[in-house]
């Protein structure tokens, strides 16, 4: 099913230039270093020489249009696109010190260590606060003290216990959009990750969720590292410390994000970013 | 064995008459026994079914003996019916001079003790010798009556009504004469009274040998034979049809046919030759049975009261159907006229066009359920006479089902050899074995379809399995009888158990392996149409893909997974070819799944063989289990229907 191959270094003309890697460090270094990734669906290749550092406690939005493979990045990172058929890649991606990339690597552990939120909202058709502990019974764990406490501050975590916490046996299919969004990102935090991956967190939402999503994302951000791809050029230069610009599958630009939306150093990111196509 | 044409004895003076009919309405399909009155009413007696008569022709009423006699053997219920008058004839020679007689005479001429012409007190043996001795202006010819012998109706009538009346007036006149009454009806035994056999027509031929013998008959003899033998007048009535009708003439008597109307159900066209006595080409002027020398009854039955006693049948008239298709055809033409003359007013040629073909197709959907409609009522109308003759609670309640042996003995209809329960029984245990072989197979495939297998490979495992579901059902049963059969049979064999070679098991797993592919495609697709994103978001946060499919798709998928075996059940109790070559027709009150079963399907398609007259019991039966199968089977499908429109998906394309 998912025989994810190693390959030999294929193409690397998709490196990125050494001018347009510029992106801000943090003091605690790297959550993630993707390195030489490549990546590819069937025949059809849809990753170039990746190769970018993560920083760990910073939010790094990823933008580009569409296709531009910055999903597929993003799953790239918690082995999400191993459900996906007749898959070959090939570079490492470091996690603590680790290539999670080796096919022995034991992605349900690496699974657990990071947390995804994905674009359409989606809550598991049980009680809220069922949702919030599944990933902690997924554990193993039973007791009801560690679950509740675990509960109370995930929902904290996420902005919802005030809305949730008198409804918590309730569905939480009977939540709104921008609630249910939280609720996951809630159950994304529950086991406490390392890393967060947001892929397109707001795009089903309306503006007032997508405000409060954006509050939450600062508020997470230095206990959390954040990887966040979205299309919304302005969200990306408003919650984002890094911002990666990606182009047809290859990384085209890294840097701080003020830089990249005010002065990028490759010249397609300032026709994107300025709008001149997207 | 059952009888498929009716089985008539008794009188030979009702003969005739009764062949006639059997020619005329049964199309000669019935036999007729000639034995006399009492030989068939006691053959009749002896009970019911195919080895008793159905109808016993009777020159005479009924004695409450015989009838009593007929109770108690279970010969009823029963129904008489006067088909008719006849009159006893003394039809004499020209030769002999006998014109006129009274009752009296005939009484002094025949009985075997009579008074004592010399006076004394007690009554003698005969002595008389000729007429004259009787009655003055009597010939001097010696006394030869010819007559019927004494298992004949006509001679227990004749003992009735010539002898007995003059007898008993003597004895109310002379009571010292210490006559038993009881003795007033028998004739003299020492030649002057002749038993001359059951045939009439013979009789006469031998009167014609015999010029001084006179010869007792029926009147039907005497029309038959004008112009061979004139009719003696009694008391000065004559035999004709107006005196023996009005009961003018002293030796008129009813002709009778008495019916195991428990027959009329079993015996095809018994009911035709019952009601042909009364038809108007029989009875009617120039009627044929009226030719032979049947004197119709001054009021003769209906039909309908012929067959009262049995609930009438209800019966859709013979047109319906074609009235129904003609109506929704109608219907349909209507509809396109209709639209068509509504849409001259809409200018646009395409909306035209769109609603002319939405009136012809609305008008198609109602002939389509105009048919469905005729399909449910061609199945109410056989049950609705069914339970009519059958309590519905002994069909619902009962665990006896021999229908078989119950139209052979015609006996206890409505008494258990209708219970439905081992018949319903034997198709829970098919569909019952047949789950327990698919679902765990099925499941397990499904399961590994959708979280273990590549997109890829799953479609191409589906247009496989999609294949597979298109083998025809027989093959199965061929499977089912050559292989599974005898296997189940070794294997049990081999574990010191009894089982058939047509066991419930081995239809089960036939079954089973008929509904696997179907059923793994339902389930995978129940199984698919959870939203992904769930699942997704399980996997992100770690789970395995057991725990997603476990806590996350499973449950959500269950309305589907509900309707995927609701169908399988419902398509296991509806299946017929492979039970009825696998399972055999011994219906048994048992769970044993190694032996012989029957289902309502297999009772189906046996019971269809043979007679195919709709007011048979047997034929209604089908329908009755039609009916009763499409009962079960419809709330199981509404179910799963529901359970599928839950899931928010239109029922799979496959059945």
């Amino acid at each position: 099913m998912n025989s994810v191959a190693q390959q030999a270094p294929g193409d690397t003309t998709g490196a990125i230039e050494p001018t347009n890697y510029h992106f801000s460090k943090s003091p605690d270094g790297p959550a993630l270093d993707v390195r030489s990734y490549n990546l590819w669906y069937g025949e059809a290749q849809a990753l170039y020489d990746i190769d970018m550092e993560i920083q760990k406690g910073l939010v790094t939005a990823m933008i580009g249009p569409s296709g531009c493979g910055k999903s597929t990045l993003l799953r790239s990172l918690n082995r999400m696109n191993d459900l996906v058929d007749n898959l070959k890649v090939s570079g490492e991606i470091i996690v603590n010190d680790e290539n999670i990339c080796k096919p022995a690597i034991d992605v349900i552990a690496l699974r657990k260590r990071m947390g995804m939120v994905f674009q359409k909202p989606n809550p598991f058709a049980m009680s809220i606060y069922e949702n919030v502990v599944y990933p902690l019974r997924v554990d193993g764990v039973r007791n009801r003290k560690v679950l509740d406490e675990t509960c109370e501050r995930a929902l904290r975590g996420a902005a919802l216990w005030n809305e949730a916490k008198d409804r918590l046996t309730e569905s939480a299919l009977g939540l709104s959009g921008g609630q249910q969004q939280r609720l996951c990102i809630a159950r994304a935090i529950a086991s406490d990750p390392e890393i967060l991956l947001m892929d397109e967190p707001c795009s089903a939402l309306d503006p007032i969720a997508t405000a409060k999503i954006e509050e939450l994302i600062d508020e997470l951000k230095g206990h959390y590292t954040i990887v966040i791809v979205t299309h919304n050029m302005q969200q990306a230069a408003r919650v984002s410390d890094n911002t990666a610009f990606m182009y047809l599958g290859r990384l085209i630009e890294y840097g701080n994000t003020e830089t990249v939306f005010t002065n990028p150093k490759a010249k397609r990111t300032s026709d994107y970013v300025t709008g001149r196509f997207g | 064995m059952v009888r498929d044409h009716p089985l008539v004895a008794g009188s030979s003076t009702m003969y005739p008459f009764a062949v006639a009919v059997a020619q005329r309405q049964v199309g000669g399909g019935a036999l007729v026994l000639p034995m006399g009155t009492g030989a068939g009413i006691a053959w009749f007696c002896e009970g019911l079914g195919p080895a008793t008569p159905d109808v016993a022709i009777a020159s005479r009423a009924m004695t409450p003996e015989e009838a009593s006699a007929c109770r108690v053997a279970g010969a009823v219920p029963m129904r008489e019916f006067e088909v008719g008058r006849d009159g006893i004839v003394i039809g004499a020679q020209p030769a002999v001079g006998l014109q006129s007689l009274t009752r009296t005479q005939l009484w002094l001429a025949l009985a075997q003790r009579v008074p004592d012409p010399a006076g004394g007190p007690r009554w003698i043996a005969n002595p008389y010798t000729h007429w004259n001795e009787i009655g003055a202006g009597l010939p001097a010819v010696p006394i030869r009556v010819l007559g019927p012998p004494a298992t004949s109706g006509t001679r227990d009538s004749f003992a009735r009504l010539a002898i007995e009346p003059a007898c008993r007036a003597a004895l109310r006149s002379n009571p010292a004469s210490g006559f038993d009454p009881a003795r007033c009806g028998e004739l003299r035994r020492d030649g002057a009274w002749v038993d001359a056999g059951e045939n009439d027509d013979a009789l006469v031929t031998r009167l014609q040998a015999d010029p001084e013998a006179v010869g007792v008959f029926g009147f039907g003899t005497l029309v038959r034979n004008a112009g061979r033998v004139a009719a003696v007048c009694i008391d000065g009535v004559c035999p004709d049809l107006p005196s023996i009708a009005a009961g003018d003439y002293p030796l008129a008597r009813s002709l009778y046919i008495y019916v195991k109307t428990a027959h009329l159900d079993f015996v095809p066209k018994l009911d035709a030759f019952v009601t042909g006595f009364y038809s108007p080409e029989a009875i009617g002027p120039r009627g044929w049975l009226l030719a032979l020398g049947l004197v119709p009854v001054a009021s003769a039955p209906t039909a309908a009261v012929v067959t009262r006693g049995q609930p009438a049948n209800f019966s859709l008239h013979p047109k319906t159907g074609t009235v129904v298709l003609a109506l929704a055809l109608l219907g349909v033409l209507l509809a396109l006229v209709v639209g068509l003359a509504l849409l001259r007013r809409a200018a646009p040629v395409e909306r035209m066009l769109e609603r002319s073909v939405g009136f012809a197709l609305w008008g198609s959907a109602g002939l389509a359920a105009g048919v469905l409609a005729l399909v449910w009522v061609t199945l109410l109308v056989p049950t609705m006479n069914f339970f009519l003759r059958v309590s519905p609670l002994a069909f619902l309640g009962g665990t006896h089902w021999s229908p078989e042996s119950a139209i052979r003995a015609a006996q206890a209809v409505g008494e258990g050899a209708f219970g439905v329960l081992p018949v319903l029984l034997g198709s829970i245990m098919v569909a019952l074995i047949a789950l327990l072989v698919a679902l765990p197979l099925a499941s397990a495939t499904a399961l590994h379809g959708y979280a273990w297998t590549g997109a890829r490979r799953r479609a191409r495992w589906r247009v496989a399995m999609r294949l597979a579901s298109l083998v025809p059902a027989v093959v199965y049963g061929l499977f089912a009888v050559l292989t599974l059969g005898p296997a189940v049979a070794k294997a049990a064999a081999g574990l010191g158990l009894d089982a058939a070679i047509q066991s419930t098991l081995a239809a089960g797993v036939a079954v089973g392996i008929m509904l696997l592919p179907v059923l793994t495609v339902r389930l995978e697709e129940a199984l698919d149409r959870v939203p992904r994103g769930a699942a997704e978001a399980a996997l992100g946060l770690g789970a395995t893909r057991w725990e997603t499919l476990r806590d996350i798709v499973l449950p959500q998928a269950r309305p589907g997974i509900g309707a995927a075996v609701l169908l399988a059940v419902s398509r296991a109790l509806g299946e017929t070819v492979i039970v009825l070559m696998a399972a055999g027709l011994v219906a048994t009150w048992s769970v044993d799944p190694l032996g012989a079963t029957t289902t309502l399907t297999a009772q189906m398609v046996a019971l269809m063989s043979g007679t195919h007259a709709l007011d048979n019991v047997r034929t209604q039966l089908p329908f009755v289990l039609g009916l009763f199968l499409v009962i079960i089977v419809l709330p199981l499908n509404a179910w799963a229907l529901h359970l599928l429109r839950r899931s928010d998906v239109a029922p799979s394309p496959i059945f």
